[in-house]
């Protein structure tokens, strides 16, 4: 049980809560009048419960929840029912702007909890884009991924290997058994279900395409998808020691594969907890999820229930949506969308077929450009920070607490270089969100 | 049939969303501001540069006297040795990545051999549309200027045991491990940067593209990742008259000092350390008026950047541009694939002609890399799958000429696939040792050894 005094121990080291720790320093009599907690408390566990089972803690938040227990936050956000928001207007077909911003503000929303970060997880995993999908096709898949986000991957996976969008993203549009195209069949596998090197062979993904083969989106009926049996396959064929004979078939046979649950489930264990799981908590949560018949709510539940949610923190960057909610959430500003392509994710339109994956990508010197412009920038319009406790009060509205003393003496640092409150607050503001605490999940 | 939607690229698309905002760059230009219109159609690549170029450098070029090259050309070749004069110490490298997978057999056409239109039904070049080399093989019709000016065309390059994964092959390539299993914590360019590079540098070598890409991690020189250097000027270059944004920077730099209390941490201080040194060598770049010649595409305006850093000799000898460009044509391969080598033509025209009149040309070597070829025989949606062996261009003071052996079109392998003739980490040697001298030993743990007879 992590209780409020409890540091475990294997735990990234989290920086303490400062304050009775820091140096005397001459510089400014502000100072004095930080004081905030010294030891690890369940406002920074609810705060990293909800960075990772939301898409961020509010300050009011985490206050109002005062009292309720990190173990007890966990089960109310699974417990919360679906927020299902109104649908965008997209516009034209080829304003490609709406519907990324659609999705901050979904993911903004406070109703968005532990589904929403799943539909988000399952986007950057059974990939498709915008480079390649009309919005309004893009938004019939996300449809596709709002309905099953917590239900059954199997019906997922059986829904959007014929869903439009994935279609014309991974070219089985139009593929003809033949001469098939072999781009999904190998994704399927590779990406989406089993993992590289999971024991298909090449002839297996020459069989697979085969048998996806004949699916095609009719632009003349609203883009309905449509199947051909002149394109699709004409025999049986063999796939992954089975026989296969439709895109169906294909997708049981990858589901029924040993593989499957297990590198299903890390994947989820990695989005919700920051670390591909070791091998015995692998084959767990690999057993929950075959068990249920690949029902993604246990699985959730067993990732997130498990003492190493809680205690896993600050181990993994915020991606780059990630800390951009946050930058728009401390300096209660929308800002717009355009500094994700920068930063390289914008919802709606993933770099390549893997999605977003490892977080090596989010520690570059360019983002760290980019990032300090979206600060910079935006910082002006920020809240003023109280007169005698600017740092405390900015840390609190960025409900970070877990901040080391390095970092709050920079920020005291600057605190007392300014003579106006107004350009305190401004400063203030644009440093956070450069620090290091705040690039952590 | 089934129809196909218009198709936007990835990259018109972000050049329509981001439309003005390079320009906002640095200072105090917002993001916020509204921005509306629609993508723009019109092509990526602005109009050609003189097409009726010299073609490459003097032939009679003495040999360097240090001689620290350390292979020995002796290969046949058709044109003279051409040999830079330019102390390995001095020699500077840009990859050209085109991640996708490009097709060798549209780069370089076996036009000569029948069974090349045996196998593409639909994607051949015609023999009277190739730029030809001989009468075996020829050019794409898009590289006119570099047809003119000659390259080294190292052909059947990949792995012994290629793999039909994007994700695993790009890593092999970025590692310089041609097998599954080798070596995956560091880049080839990064351990090249860790050998070559001044360990002082702010930047040994510089990738640009928006992440931070494996192909670049090193034991120990800096190495770095941008999408451009338009916002050096947050982090860096605030004067006495600009006083709140020197704080902002100041603030910015204290954040990279400081103990760490965990790994994570550490990285991230070290993350701003670099990033503030590395802003101050992009902020200190001459500010250039015009487009230079180069087009508007990521490979484009890569390339300039790179001309630019070589030239402010700010200890960057490496530069990686990915094309981020639609190599992977699993459909429409013909409607497709030109304007990649029109992209590659025009921008490698326009950087070559901005290193000469930077005195630059004989000091940078241009390779290009993608993770596999596609599939020899062409699938009925116009298109090629995933493939092995490809052909990759070296451009710069090179033999102009073919080197390895082009794959066998008859004799293929059990998926029906090119067989490689030369390995990736043999062609890396040939960059380690024929172009920096740095034994391939240093860089590879394989054993190649460099192919004989391009520097």
């Amino acid at each position: 049980m992590v209780g409020s005094c409890s540091l475990p121990h294997d735990a990234p080291m989290a920086p303490q809560t400062l304050s009775t720790q820091r140096r005397t320093r001459s510089l400014s009599p502000l100072q004095s009048r930080r004081a905030v907690p010294t030891v690890i408390d369940d406002r920074a566990l609810r705060a990293h419960v909800l960075r990772r089972l939301s898409f961020g803690a509010r300050a009011w938040q985490v206050e109002e929840l005062e009292g309720t227990s990190p173990t007890d936050l966990i089960e109310q956000l699974l417990g919360a029912e679906p927020f299902w928001p109104d649908d965008p207007v997209l516009g034209s077909d080829d304003d490609y702007s709406r519907l990324p911003a659609w999705w901050l503000d979904v993911m903004s929303d406070e109703r968005a909890g532990v589904h929403d970060r799943m539909i988000w997880f399952w986007h950057g995993h059974l990939t498709s884009g915008l480079d390649k999908a009309s919005p309004s096709l893009m938004y019939r898949q996300h449809q596709l991924l709002r309905t099953h986000a917590m239900g059954n991957f199997r019906s997922m996976l059986q829904e959007i290997t014929v869903d439009a969008a994935m279609l014309y993203w991974l070219d089985g549009a139009g593929s003809y058994a033949g001469a098939p195209n072999e781009n999904y069949a190998r994704e399927l596998m590779e990406l989406f279900a089993l993992g590289h090197g999971a024991g298909y062979t090449e002839a297996d993904i020459r069989s697979a395409a085969r048998a996806l083969a004949g699916w095609w989106v009719d632009g003349d009926t609203d883009d309905e998808v449509r199947f051909d049996p002149d394109s699709g396959p004409t025999e049986s064929l063999p796939f992954l020691d089975r026989s296969v004979a439709s895109a169906s078939e294909v997708v049981d046979a990858v589901c029924d594969h040993p593989a499957c649950a297990p590198f299903v489930a890390g994947n989820v264990h990695e989005h919700l907890v920051g670390a591909w799981p070791e091998p015995g908590r692998l084959d767990e949560l690999a057993r929950v999820f075959a068990d249920s018949g690949l029902e993604i709510r246990p699985l959730v539940e067993a990732i997130v229930r498990h003492p190493s949610f809680l205690e896993q923190r600050l181990n993994r960057p915020r991606s780059a949506v990630e800390w951009f909610i946050a930058v728009r959430r401390l300096f209660d500003l929308s800002i717009d969308w355009w500094p994700l392509d920068l930063l390289g994710q914008v919802p709606f339109n993933p770099p390549n077929v893997a999605g977003w994956s490892g977080t090596a990508r989010w520690l570059s010197v360019g983002a760290e450009m980019t990032k300090a412009q979206v600060a910079y920038d935006n910082a002006w319009e920020t809240a003023t920070l109280d007169e005698g406790d600017p740092v405390g009060d900015l840390l609190g509205r960025a409900a970070l607490y877990e901040v080391g003393q390095p970092t709050l003496d920079v920020l005291w640092q600057a605190a007392g270089a300014v003579e106006s409150r107004r350009d305190r607050s401004t400063l203030l503001h644009g440093l956070l969100a450069m620090s290091p605490e705040f690039s952590l999940a | 049939m089934p129809a196909t939607p218009a198709r936007i690229t990835r990259r018109e698309l972000l050049k329509w969303a981001s439309a003005g905002a390079g320009a906002a760059a640095v200072g105090v230009g917002t993001y916020a501001a509204g921005r509306s219109g629609t993508p723009s159609a019109s092509g990526v690549l602005a109009a050609a540069s003189d097409p009726t170029m010299a073609p490459a450098s003097a032939g009679q070029r003495p040999r360097s006297p240090d001689g620290s090259v350390a292979v020995t050309p002796t290969a046949p070749s058709p044109i003279a040795p051409v040999q830079s004069p330019v102390d390995v110490g001095q020699r500077l490298l840009v990859v050209v990545e085109m991640a996708g997978g490009n097709d060798g057999m549209s780069m370089l056409a076996p036009y000569g051999q029948g069974a090349y239109y045996d196998l593409r039904r639909s994607t051949a070049i015609a023999a009277t549309d190739v730029l030809a080399l001989d009468d075996e093989v020829g050019l794409h019709p898009a590289l006119t200027r570099l047809h003119g000016r000659g390259a080294a065309i190292v052909q059947g390059v990949g792995s012994f045991d290629s793999d039909g994964s994007h994700f695993e092959m790009l890593a092999r390539w970025w590692a310089g491990a041609p097998s599954a299993g080798g070596i995956r914590d560091t880049g080839f360019l990064g351990r090249l940067a860790d050998v070559i590079g001044d360990p002082a540098a702010p930047a040994v070598a510089l990738s640009v593209g928006s992440g931070a890409t494996p192909a670049i991690a090193s034991r120990s020189a800096s190495t770095v990742a941008i999408p451009g250097a338009d916002a050096a000027g947050y982090l860096a270059g605030a004067g006495d008259d600009d006083p709140f944004r020197r704080l902002f920077q100041e603030g910015f730099a204290a954040f990279g000092t400081g103990a760490s209390m965990f790994e994570l941490e550490a990285r991230i201080r070290g993350l701003k350390t670099q990033s503030a040194a590395f802003a101050s060598v992009l902020d200190g770049l001459a500010g250039e008026e015009g487009d230079g010649g180069y087009p508007s595409s990521d490979l484009g305006q890569g390339l300039r950047l790179a001309a630019q850093l070589f030239a402010g000799e700010q200890g960057v000898r490496i530069v990686h541009v990915p094309m981020h460009r639609d190599f992977d044509t699993h459909d429409d391969h013909n409607g497709r694939y030109p304007a990649l080598m029109d992209d590659l033509d025009t921008s490698l025209n326009a950087f070559l002609d901005d290193l000469a009149a930077r005195g630059l040309s004989e000091r940078v070597l241009v390779m290009t890399t993608s993770e596999f070829g596609r599939t020899a025989r062409d699938n009925d949606s116009g298109g090629l799958d995933h493939g092995t062996a490809s052909n990759a261009l070296l451009v710069g003071p090179v033999n102009a000429g073919r080197f390895g052996e082009h794959p066998s079109l008859t004799d293929l392998d059990d998926n029906g696939n090119l067989r490689a003739t030369v390995g990736l980490d043999q062609y890396y040697a040939t960059v380690a040792e024929g172009w920096f001298g740095v034994s391939a030993s240093e860089v590879l743990d394989t054993g190649a050894t460099a192919i004989p007879g391009i520097f």
